[in-house]
């Protein structure tokens, strides 16, 4: 009896053997790769499709906010190029790429484009600026009022480099200076234009030098800002007023762009000298840049768009 | 004695290890469980990847819409190529990826990474009875993922620019 207490004691006080131990961390081993398999799996996964979601998403808000800002351009497009530096016009030329949407031929490609949008308007004109409420032929500056306030601010503050558009004489003009800028307390504003009007602007009741009697006439004026998109550093950027000069002058609408020269012009034949067309092709790449995993690597998103202006031919004849 | 055996008889069962049956039947369970999980996320991936193929199917004809919409059409000058009245297809567009961006100049260190999807692209421009000024356009873009049929259709009208 003594015997058997002790022998029971002994086994119930006893360890795992070392080939127990051995066998058991084994099974934990391959147990725990196995969860770790899946995991990681499952991550990787996971995050190749967020990662493809993602430059998915750079591409499409890209082209809906470029569609929505091109489709209303008022001039033809001028393609651009950015060097990090300075900001130059470029020169396409056709290249004997056919693009398989439109058929026409791609020019060679711009990493910027420019074009006009409307950004005020239609201003009544109220005189030349110096007291005289007709503006005479050879007259260069205007005075236009911009009110009435939106939210007690002005909707739109005349600038060098915008082009004023007065359709009664179907003449646009570039605004080379602006004498008096309008405010909150004075709408109206003078600015100088650069050729003179050619034609005289009546702008109260009177009689014409020929005799003809104008009740309340009005004349208007529709003022453009020269705006444009530009990729530079897998960014997207936008210039509500191109060339930028201050910092607010370039916004950034999508980060992950990856096309290095997304735009082009459109040419009815390999051998045209001019664009066919006024629209602007736009081939952009978008990746994930942050994404690092090899083993599940993901895909760019590329949305091409051909993008036509409004109107055609647009209201702008210059660019 | 007998008591005290199977006392002991308790105690060794309850120290007793799993049996090779029941770690196969948990090893089963979790390899379900496993691949079941990596199945329903492969397809979760597969249904990202198809509304993303819809996303860019849908660009394809809203594109061809605006050619329609913008192309000038005077109601006294000859109607333009593309407003002729008829289906036209287009065949084997690249659905999500511009062939020309792998030229040198125009690719990213991730342009290989694209998979091309070819589409056919179909228009069909219908007079409107009665109006001579007026049209109805439908653009469909099909395009398959595995081995699946997909469609987007976009309609709109189309009058001349003057009346």
């Amino acid at each position: 009896m003594i015997f058997e207490k002790m022998k029971t004691h002994s086994k119930k006080n006893s360890g795992y053997t070392l080939v127990e131990l051995i066998i058991s961390t084994g099974i934990a081993g391959l147990l725990g790769m196995g969860v770790l398999l899946y995991m990681s799996t499952a991550m990787r996964m996971v995050s190749r499709n967020l990662a493809t979601n993602h430059s998915h998403e750079a591409v499409r808000g890209s082209v809906e906010r470029m569609l929505s800002d091109l489709h209303n351009a008022s001039s033809i497009f001028t393609l651009v190029t950015y060097d990090g530096t300075t900001y130059s016009d470029f020169t396409p030329s056709v290249t004997t790429n056919q693009d398989a949407y439109s058929g026409n031929y791609i020019s060679t490609r711009a990493n910027g484009v420019k074009y006009f949008r409307i950004a005020g308007g239609p201003y009544k004109l109220t005189g030349d600026g110096s007291g005289n409420t007709t503006v005479a032929s050879n007259a260069t500056a205007l005075q236009f009022d911009f009110g009435p306030l939106v939210n007690g601010a002005l909707p739109y503050t005349p600038s060098v480099g915008d082009k004023v558009q007065i359709p009664l004489i179907s003449q646009e003009y570039d605004i080379t200076a602006v004498n008096t800028a309008p405010t909150t307390s004075n709408t109206k504003g003078i600015i100088t234009v650069s050729s003179t009007t050619g034609f005289t602007l009546y702008t109260v009741t009177g009689t014409t030098a020929s005799g003809l009697t104008l009740t309340n006439p009005i004349t208007t004026g529709y003022f453009y800002k020269r705006s444009g998109y530009t990729v530079w550093n897998n960014q997207l950027r936008y210039h509500p007023k191109y060339p930028p000069v201050a910092a607010s002058d370039t916004l950034f609408v999508r980060h992950n762009i990856t096309s290095p020269k997304p735009f082009g012009l459109l040419y009815s034949g390999s051998s045209a000298a001019t664009p066919s067309t006024t629209s602007l092709r736009m081939s952009l790449e978008a990746y994930d840049t942050n994404y690092s995993s090899k083993l599940y690597q993901n895909g760019t998103s590329t949305l091409q768009a051909i993008i036509p202006s409004r109107t055609y031919p647009t209201t702008l004849t210059t660019n | 004695m007998r008591k005290q055996q199977s006392h002991f008889s308790f105690v060794s069962r309850s120290r007793a290890g799993f049996t090779v049956l029941e770690l196969s039947f948990a090893v089963a369970i979790f390899a379900f469980f496993a691949i079941g999980s990596i199945q329903a996320l492969l397809q979760f991936n597969r249904f990202a990847s198809n509304a993303r193929y819809q996303t860019l199917a849908t660009a394809a004809a809203q594109q061809k819409i605006d050619q329609v919409l913008t192309t000038a059409w005077s109601v006294s000058g000859t109607r333009p190529t593309v407003l002729t009245t008829g289906t036209t297809t287009e065949s084997n567009l690249p659905l999500n990826n511009d062939t020309f961006n792998s030229a040198s100049g125009l690719s990213s260190a991730f342009t290989s990474l694209d998979t091309q999807v070819l589409d056919p692209r179909t228009t069909v421009i219908s007079a409107v009875s009665g109006n001579t000024r007026l049209l109805s356009v439908a653009v469909t873009v099909s395009y398959t993922y595995r081995g699946r049929a997909y469609s987007i259709t976009l309609n709109s009208m189309r009058a001349t620019d003057d009346f």
